[in-house]
């Protein structure tokens, strides 16, 4: 009886914790919010259901199947019916199979999805990026695929043992952009090297500000490979050195390495030279202005 | 001694233009590197973080004392390319190869194989410097005999550990001018702006 009263609490304790896990965490994947919120809805529901009956089978008062007396068989020919109810034991069982059979699914699923850092990850220029911002949801996925691998590949190859992205987060910074720009707009974000600046320092800026990196785990404590400011501010870092990435494709495409690897390389050591302006220029009354002239001052001692 | 190492070439690009930005100051380096490794037969590698860093504290330096390339600009130049071998020498923007530095036989004589990178980043600063001044101020410039003497740079190296900013000092000393030992980082204590100012 005691066991079964632990079990039940400890069930009961399960549901609780797993319901509010579930309402609190944001998904990784950039699905489109209505099916999003949908597919959570059913498979909480779904979960929920199964550890209900899984709870009540378990607590239901009676003898389980092992405790019952063993019927003598009977040595006339008559075939043995089969039962005509499930014991309590087996929809347990058969519950608990629900639910891993479920997580194991969804286990498989997203890690083949987001393989895609561990090759090298080659960015396209700032003014691609742009005009890509402009266009229908699926493209975004470019940028945000492009940028939540290359961040997550830097931060991986500086010795973090794991990282978590939001890469959703990314993508909604480049069609926020993209909603508030009109054409001619754009167009003249693109028109000059100032201009690319201005731009590049908007998108570093809102991405630092939408924070994708939500945690980054060094178990041995960095040594050259992975600077102090990336350990402690991740999303200012790492989305300062790529769009200051993409942000050179443009303004000086033939001076920087054409490795993906060698070109994250380069502008790690740049973001790290000129930390202490980037730094104040993020903690001024205007970040976004003062980044921008950062970026300027950068661009033009490149090549 | 022979021909010197880090003697550049006339390019279309004016060396001083070319050695303010990032990644052609780098090959530029690169090429001084690649010259005494074939001389000498040891590889020098660049550290492109440590690089990097110095190149930016470099450029800052520049830009805060433009206005005195008005004033002098062979003073201006001469202080700037010493500065510049100041920041590479104290970020230790290059180094010999890991497995190349047993093949050392170090001999104060020598200096190129006593002293690899303050003779590569000296010799560099030089190259660049006598370019830069011909271009820009039309005007040869040659080191003195300083340059030559181990003595010398026995204490370059000796005192650059302890504060880096006597490369300053230590690069006009190369070039034949009169150093200020006591603050050569301050461009308006250099012994030209007060001559100038006395005959003002």
């Amino acid at each position: 009886m005691k066991k079964v009263d632990l079990t039940a609490e400890h069930l009961c304790y399960l549901n609780f914790k797993c319901c509010n896990i579930e309402t609190l965490m944001e998904s990784k994947s950039p699905l489109p919010q209505h099916l999003s919120r949908d597919i959570s809805q059913l498979g909480l529901a779904l979960r929920d259901c199964a550890r209900q009956l899984r709870y009540a089978a378990r607590n239901v008062p009676g003898p389980i199947r092992s405790d019952r007396p063993l019927a003598p068989r009977s040595s006339s020919a008559t075939p043995l019916k089969p039962p005509s109810h499930l014991s309590l034991e087996s929809v347990a069982h058969l519950a608990d199979d629900l639910i891993e059979t479920a997580e194991s699914f969804a286990g498989h699923a997203v890690p083949t999805l987001q393989d895609h850092w561990k090759s090298p990850v080659p960015l396209q220029s700032l003014t691609a990026y742009l005009e890509l911002s402009r266009g229908p949801a699926k493209t975004l996925r470019k940028f945000s695929m492009a940028y939540y691998a290359a961040a997550k590949r830097m931060i991986m190859q500086s010795g973090a043992a794991d990282v978590l992205i939001f890469e959703h987060r990314i993508c909604a910074t480049l069609e926020q952009m993209g909603a508030a720009l009109s054409a001619p707009q754009a167009a003249a974000a693109t028109a000059s090297r100032s201009a690319l600046c201005r731009a590049g320092a908007q998108l570093a800026s809102s991405l630092i500000e939408m924070q994708p990196i939500r945690s980054t785990r060094f178990e041995i404590l960095p040594d050259a490979n992975a600077p102090w400011w990336l350990v402690t501010e991740p999303n200012a870092y790492v989305f300062l050195m790529l769009s200051l990435t993409s942000l050179a494709k443009d303004t000086c495409p033939s001076g920087i390495p054409t490795d993906p690897d060698a070109a994250v390389r380069f502008f790690s050591d740049v973001v790290g030279a000129r930390e202490a302006a980037f730094r104040q220029a993020l903690k001024g009354p205007e970040p976004q202005h003062a980044l921008s002239q950062e970026f300027e001052y950068v661009i033009t001692h490149l090549c | 001694m022979g021909q010197p190492i880090c003697s550049l070439e006339v390019q279309e690009l004016p060396t001083w233009k070319r050695v303010r930005k990032l990644t052609l100051c780098r090959q530029l380096l690169q090429q001084c590197c690649d010259e005494y490794g074939e001389r000498h037969a040891l590889q020098i590698e660049i550290d492109d973080r440590q690089f990097t860093t110095a190149f930016f504290a470099w450029i800052e330096v520049v830009e805060r004392n433009a206005d005195y390339r008005h004033q002098n600009a062979l003073d201006y130049f001469q202080f700037v390319f010493g500065v510049l071998l100041r920041d590479l020498l104290r970020e230790k923007a290059i180094h010999v190869k890991k497995d190349a530095s047993t093949q050392l036989r170090p001999s104060p004589g020598n200096i190129a194989d006593w002293w690899p990178t303050g003779y590569v980043l000296t010799y560099f600063c030089i190259g660049t410097l006598k370019a830069t001044v011909h271009e820009q101020c039309a005007v040869e410039i040659q080191p003195s005999d300083a340059l030559s003497q181990p003595a010398v740079w026995q204490s370059f190296r000796e005192n650059m550990i302890e504060e880096p900013g006597l490369a300053i000092a230590f690069f006009d000393k190369f070039m034949g001018l009169e150093p200020n030992w006591r603050e050569p980082t301050e461009i308006s204590n250099r012994p030209a702006v007060a001559e100038r100012s006395s005959k003002t």
